[in-house]
């Protein structure tokens, strides 16, 4: 498994907006992360959606990941479904880091499926249906 | 399968307008309550069985005044949007100046009611970004939807009922509504001044009074506009207006939306970040703040 993290400052904004409340609060929007890793678990919940990875760092150790995404029906509205992240795919995912520094991201921008397929994870009122 | 696939059937969701055409345009709050209120004067709605308008259906409404009630711009964090502010004219919020001295405090240390899954109020229920239905009988309006955050609702009593004791207090507030012609016109009082008004940490105390207007100007579009007076935060009372868009969605519904389910992580990532949810603040502490302010030295 390729590893792995990277981050780089926000220079325009290219992904929907996340305004269900101020992510910002326990998120670092002025960067974004992408994380590479493998799916350990997918929680369907509400408000907000966590998918579980672990990512090699880059003494090659394996990290776990969690990523926060938007409300699961928000999610399903999207045309995520269960079987689009099943245990043990790859997935790169691009997002916000948590504040606090642990290893957590708001999926607020892509979310690469194995197959190629490009997910948004963001709460933009105007996508959803 | 995973607690997704017991929520409802799948609903189409297709690309395209998700709203209908109206005879306004609501990409400018400001232009489209001018154009409803001209509108509303000759347009005939739909009625119930007892004679009044019906405002039942699917509703979506297109901008997220939530965040901010004045205009601000796209980000990461925000949807961005125009002023929905209309009355003052010049679409600012007439805070007073200790209050916006407080809101800004308040916008660093505290979170939005909705990231602790709160209730936002009776009007601030009612411009989130979502899917919303109306439900209508002779003797009440009732308010549901999905993506308003705490699953909230209102039921609003139309029966001439007085509001309740001056004692009571709650995070929705008591509403009661009458019909005044065309216009379902629903004052709520009673509200606890826990909840902020948007994401700029704007508040309002127990005290506050807001009034809601909602019109049908064509068969697929509903004027909405509300008045907050709260003499205690602000210079004056201030309007606010935007449209309801009908829903042009085939199949929609609302499904559960369960904030408490799974949130206290987030509240955790909340907390080590520094941000606390927002104690909400009494009438006599707004006129202590306001009395130290206005007694400061120069």
């Amino acid at each position: 498994m390729k590893s792995f993290v990277t981050a780089f400052v926000t220079l325009v904004c290219a992904f929907p907006a996340l305004a269900h409340h101020s992510v910002a609060a326990g998120f670092d929007m002025d960067k974004t992360t992408t994380v590479v890793g493998t799916i350990t678990k997918m929680e369907w919940r509400n408000p907000h959606a966590r998918l579980s990875i672990q990512v090699k760092n880059e003494q090659a150790a394996l990290e776990t990941w969690e990523v926060w995404f938007s409300s699961a029906n928000g999610l399903y509205r999207r045309g995520w479904r269960d079987d689009d992240l099943p245990i043990g795919a790859t997935v790169t995912v691009t997002g916000f880091r948590a504040r606090d520094g642990s290893r957590q991201l708001y999926g607020g921008g892509e979310t690469k499926l194995p197959d190629g397929r490009v997910l948004f994870g963001g709460d933009n009122p105007e996508e959803r249906r | 399968m995973s607690a997704i696939g017991a929520l409802a059937p799948a609903t189409a969701s297709g690309q395209g307008a998700f709203v209908a055409a109206s005879v306004c345009p609501d990409d400018n709050h400001a232009a489209f309550h001018a154009c409803a209120l001209a509108a509303a004067r000759t347009f005939n709605p739909p009625r119930t069985a007892d004679g009044t308008p019906d405002l039942s259906g699917y509703w979506r409404r297109r901008v997220a005044a939530f965040e901010d009630f004045e205009a601000h711009p796209r980000t990461p964090d925000d949807s961005g949007g125009p002023d929905v502010v209309v009355d003052p004219a010049d679409g600012k919020v007439p805070m007073q100046p200790w209050a916006d001295a407080k809101r800004k405090e308040n916008a660093a240390k505290y979170l939005h009611h909705n990231a602790a899954c709160l209730l936002a109020g009776g009007a601030g229920t009612m411009y989130m970004a979502n899917l919303y239905q109306f439900l209508q009988t002779r003797d009440y309006f009732l308010v549901i939807g999905e993506g308003l955050s705490a699953h909230p609702y209102r039921v609003v009593p139309l029966d001439g009922r007085p509001h309740i004791g001056a004692g009571i207090r709650l995070w929705q507030g008591d509403p009661v509504g009458r019909w005044e012609g065309n216009t379902l016109v629903i004052e709520t009082t009673n509200q606890n001044g826990r909840p902020f008004v948007d994401q700029r940490g704007r508040f309002f105390t127990e005290e506050a009074r807001t009034i809601e207007r909602l019109t049908l100007i064509d068969a697929n579009t509903m004027h909405y506009a509300a008045t907050f007076d709260d003499p205690n935060v602000y210079t004056r009372p201030f309007t606010m207006a935007f449209a309801y868009r009908r829903n042009a969605v085939q199949g929609a519904e609302v499904w559960e939306e369960a904030c408490y389910e799974a949130n206290q992580e987030q509240m955790e990532l909340f907390r080590n970040s520094g941000f606390h949810v927002y104690p909400g603040i009494t009438a006599a502490e707004a006129r202590e703040l306001r009395h130290a302010w206005e007694a400061r030295k120069p």
